[in-house]
């Protein structure tokens, strides 16, 4: 299963949601079901934003687990 | 913090308009639905009161051709009236009422959501039983002697013929069984933009 360690780069990086979403331009609300990894997707105009403002890589956001 | 989705409401300039013609729709098919309700309520109390304290027939135009004159008729014959125009009305009432709600939906901005499909889908059952009802009714109402071919005016005018029946029963076939399939189609579409609204 796919994994959102956003709340991880988050915190490494001293932001809040509220701000994150305000920057990236979506809802806080969509940005805390993308964080509890309850969307069905991830566009790559938004994964872009998201690593432009938190200055990281897909990766540091995305973790597979298996299971 | 809520724990659904929230879908952009990213609606184009033109569906503004769309909003506004839906409201000048729901006011037309209010009044459609006025007007259908004053029938449906006059049939009974023609069928008591069946003439003016003058002496004149009191009438129900179903059609151009299907015109009921309950002056004319026996109590027994006044009450296959009644239910031929209820069979006639009732299903027509139906169709208009849920089109009315869905132009509300659309006047609301709802649009591929499960309430307007849901609409439309029971409209069309409506508009298609529109059609066979007012053939039933026309049936069952010369059956009973509601309705002759004597041609007279304030008695009947019917033709005898189900093709005569006015255009607009029988495009009720036409446009009922198209809407039905169009309902589908749009619950097919409502399930794609909720799936996209999924995707952030």
């Amino acid at each position: 299963m796919i994994v959102v360690n956003l709340d991880v780069m988050l915190a490494k990086r001293k932001m809040r949601s509220k701000e994150l979403a305000e920057t990236i331009g979506i809802t806080e609300a969509n940005l805390s079901l993308l964080k509890s990894s309850k969307v069905k997707g991830v566009r790559f105009e938004t994964l872009d934003k998201i690593c432009a403002a938190l200055e990281c890589q897909p990766g540091d956001l995305l973790e597979y687990r298996m299971g | 913090m809520s724990q659904t989705l929230t879908i952009p409401s990213t609606l184009s300039p033109g569906f503004t308009w769309a909003r506004k013609l839906s409201r000048v729709m729901v006011a037309f098919f209010a009044i459609a639905l006025l007007l259908n309700l004053t029938e449906a309520i006059s049939a009974p109390l023609f069928a008591i009161f069946r003439t003016t304290p003058s002496g004149v027939g009191l009438g129900i135009g179903l059609t151009e051709r299907v015109i009921i004159g309950f002056g004319s008729l026996t109590p027994w014959q006044a009450i296959g009236a009644v239910i031929g125009v209820e069979l006639f009305v009732l299903p027509r009432m139906l169709s208009m009422y849920h089109i009315l709600r869905l132009f509300l939906c659309f006047a609301r901005g709802e649009v591929f959501a499960a309430r307007p499909i849901a609409h439309l889908r029971v409209a069309g059952w409506w508009l298609t039983a529109t059609f066979f009802a007012s053939i039933a009714a026309v049936w069952l109402m010369s059956a009973w002697g509601a309705l002759s071919t004597q041609g007279d005016a304030g008695h009947f005018r019917f033709p005898g013929a189900v093709i005569g029946l006015a255009l607009i029963f029988r495009s009720t076939l036409f446009t009922g069984f198209p809407v039905i399939i169009a309902a589908y189609v749009m619950e097919e579409a409502r399930r794609i933009a909720a799936d996209h609204a999924e995707i952030i």
